[in-house]
């Protein structure tokens, strides 16, 4: 997921503590006080506290900073120390706002690499890239560095950043990865998952399967998601996980395909998962591991005659930073 | 028959195979109104996938299995197909163990689980029409000058002594598969499967091909079929890919081409009838009409003036005189002089057709058109050996 911005982050949590009432009507929010609660700079308190005062949860008033509630209403200013209100911080602001600078890109970028692999072979400007997100070489030889990392580019002989082919063979490699892999980690993570969980995945299965023609990419998406990674990935090797992760590119084909031309083979997709979960809610991991076998046998030749399609579509739109090799 | 007015058919397909005497004639016969639009390359394939409600009928060519895939066509009943045993017949030609046209149904009977194979079922992808195969073509003064007392080879395509006077079709599919032909041939490479290059295998051709054409060893690379005409009436070619339309349109000129048996054999080519996924009602009849009308037989009578089989062979038989017959498709001498498509001479009298019957020259074809799996790849390379 790309990362949002911190005015977004602050807002996000602003917003939630006025819902909740745990910032009462009244209140005077001061930037100076905010930023530090929220340990962030006053920068995006400021735009964030602009957003809120759009969305009429907070007002400007006669005095400095803004009132909590909205502008109709006539509050009399509390002046509190925020720090008495016992506002919890939650988790995720936390780790947001820690996110090292190359992280706030990483997702868009990894993103437009992604969704050209299947067309050729791309080279990736450093400098380009600088500039379309203006943060300095330092943070995006960090993000080139982790989409190496990742499998997603690699260096050419030329010590040029390259990007693609995404090959028949690199799908035959990365299926085989994850027939090896993912149905072992299945039956190491099937302890973990609690009946409840499966039994509203299967429910969340059956009433896509029941109509299939409202189904869209995003939708199949989230319910291959929901197996692949919400259960398979469960698994407490982190090595193991990693790998598997690495292996799920060839998914862009499917999903290009999906959104390009249409969801032609839902119901299969559908079936073989419906297998998979029907196996672990009956406490039968490896005849799931089996099934889930089945359904990525199945996926690569889906895969593969997808990438076949995919081969005769003119270049898609390509993020400035990325020019075509051949 | 009555005009059905405020009906057409819209039909895709090459040039080679959308002649207007075949539009004219079947529009008189079906009283519809039909649209032929040629479609060469890549934009024909572009368009199958990408837009299946700009026509009613394809005639695809190795590439069934994309448009299936992309669901751009629709599975055809076989039961509405009244001459359908006959094309089926064909499965039933062999050379020894060898089905000769094994292809037109690798990838033509809709399967239990959707996808396409050769399990008999009542419902296809396409309806196999034409075929036929190609050698590359060269001009028969220069054979003994330059090849004397050689067996015919696709390596002379890359062969130096023909250097400055070698012709290629720039077609990625099929240009490549020639080029790997011709390059296996020379022992220059050795393919795995030579219908399937590997990334490895298509960067080791490109090289080599791309090599030759800096030293100039190329004349020039053509599109349609007419420009290989141009290329090698006028443009100083005197070895190349060719098409049959190609060698027919070159004898009428006066020009002898001889269009090679490979000792390597053959590649080898259909084209099929697949009908849209979007066609319904109506247009739907029509497609339906359109297809039977192509099994029964007058068309393939034209195009067999151009060198082209037809899968059903018995019915074109009575639109042919018994010596075009005997020419096209027993390989026998031609009594008098034989028309093309639109009644010029192309065949003189006592010529005989190069490769043979229809049965010899079948059962050479070595390797049929594909779209290879890494095609995407393949195709990028072969761009930057046209631009090289």
């Amino acid at each position: 997921m790309e990362p949002k911005p911190y005015y977004e982050i602050v807002r996000d949590e602003l917003r939630r503590h006025i819902e909740a009432r745990h910032l009462p009507r009244g209140v005077v929010l001061l930037e100076g006080p905010v930023a530090t609660l929220l340990g962030v700079s006053r920068g995006p308190v400021k735009r964030a506290f602009e957003l809120l005062a759009e969305d009429r949860l907070i007002h400007r008033f006669n005095g400095r900073g803004y009132l909590v509630g909205p502008p109709d209403e006539k509050q009399i200013p509390k002046r509190l120390d925020l720090r008495t209100l016992g506002l919890q911080v939650s988790v995720n602001i936390q780790t947001d706002i820690q996110r090292a600078s190359w992280q706030k890109i990483y997702g868009e970028v990894a993103r437009s690499v992604v969704s050209c692999l299947p067309f050729g072979t791309y080279q990736i400007s450093e400098a380009a890239i600088c500039e379309y997100f203006r943060v300095s070489r330092t943070v995006v030889r960090d993000v080139l560095n982790r989409l190496d990392h990742d499998g997603l580019i690699e260096k050419d002989r030329w010590s040029h950043w390259t990007a693609g082919p995404l090959t028949v063979r690199d799908v035959v490699d990365h299926f085989e990865m994850r027939r090896i892999l993912e149905p072992k980690a299945l039956v190491f993570a099937a302890a973990k998952l609690a009946d409840g969980e499966l039994l509203a995945m299967q429910d969340r299965l059956d009433r896509a399967v029941a109509d299939t023609s409202r189904l869209d990419q995003e939708h199949l998406d989230e319910l291959e998601q929901e197996l692949h990674e919400g259960c398979v990935l469960r698994v407490a090797n982190r090595r193991l996980a990693a790998a598997i992760r690495q292996s799920h590119l060839p998914t862009i084909i499917n999903r290009l395909f999906g959104t390009l031309i249409g969801l032609h083979e839902a119901s299969d997709i559908l079936r073989e998962h419906r297998t998979v979960l029907e196996n672990l809610v009956l406490k039968a991991p490896r005849a799931a591991a089996a099934a889930l076998e089945a359904h990525l046998e199945a996926d690569e030749v889906r895969t593969r005659a997808h990438l076949k399609v995919l081969s005769v579509f003119p270049e898609p739109d390509i993020a400035p930073y990325l020019s075509r090799v051949h | 028959m009555p005009r059905r007015k405020h009906l057409t058919l819209r039909v895709l397909g090459r040039r080679e195979i959308l002649l207007k005497p075949i539009r004219e004639r079947a529009a008189a016969d079906l009283g519809f109104d039909i649209e032929f639009e040629s479609v060469d390359g890549i934009e024909g394939i572009q368009r199958a996938v990408i837009r299946p409600e700009s026509f009613d009928i394809y005639h695809q060519w190795h590439t069934v299995d994309l448009i299936w895939t992309a669901r751009s066509i629709q599975p055809i009943d076989v039961r509405r197909i009244p001459a359908w045993d006959e094309v089926e017949r064909l499965a039933n030609l062999h050379s020894g163990d060898r089905q000769i046209c094994s292809d037109m149904f690798r990838q033509l009977y809709v399967q239990s689980d959707g996808r396409l194979g050769p399990q008999v079922t009542d419902r296809v992808s396409m309806v196999p029409t034409i075929h036929g195969m190609d050698g590359f073509g060269y001009l028969r003064s220069h054979r003994d000058e330059i090849m004397k007392g050689e067996p015919e080879s696709w390596a002379w395509l890359l062969d130096d002594r023909w250097r400055g006077r070698v012709g290629l079709l720039r077609d990625p599919s099929l240009g490549m598969m020639e080029a790997a032909l011709a390059a296996d041939a020379a022992g220059l490479v050795h393919f795995q499967d030579i219908t399937n290059l590997s990334i490895e295998e298509i960067d080791e051709l490109v090289g080599i091909l791309t090599e030759k054409k800096r030293l100039g060893h190329f004349r020039g690379l053509w599109e349609t079929y007419e420009d290989a005409v141009r290329l090698m009436d006028r443009g100083g070619a005197a070895i190349q890919s060719i098409f049959s339309p190609a060698v027919t349109e070159l004898r009428r000129r006066g020009i002898d081409v001889v269009c090679s048996t490979p000792a390597e054999g053959y590649r080898g080519w259909h084209s099929d009838l697949c009908i849209s996924s979007r066609s319904t009602g109506a247009v739907l009849d029509a497609a339906y009409e359109y297809l039977n009308w192509w099994l029964e037989g007058w068309a393939g009578a034209v195009l067999a003036r151009q060198g082209y089989y037809m899968s059903v062979r018995e019915k074109i038989r009575r639109y042919l005189s018994a010596d075009e017959w005997s020419y096209w498709y027993e390989g026998e001498p031609a009594a008098g002089d034989l028309p093309d498509p639109y009644g010029n001479v192309c065949v003189r009298a006592g010529e005989r057709r190069d490769g043979g019957s229809y049965i010899e020259r079948m059962s050479r074809v070595r390797v049929w058109n594909t779209f290879m799996d890494d095609h995407n790849y393949l195709a990028r390379r072969w761009s930057e050996f046209l631009a090289a």
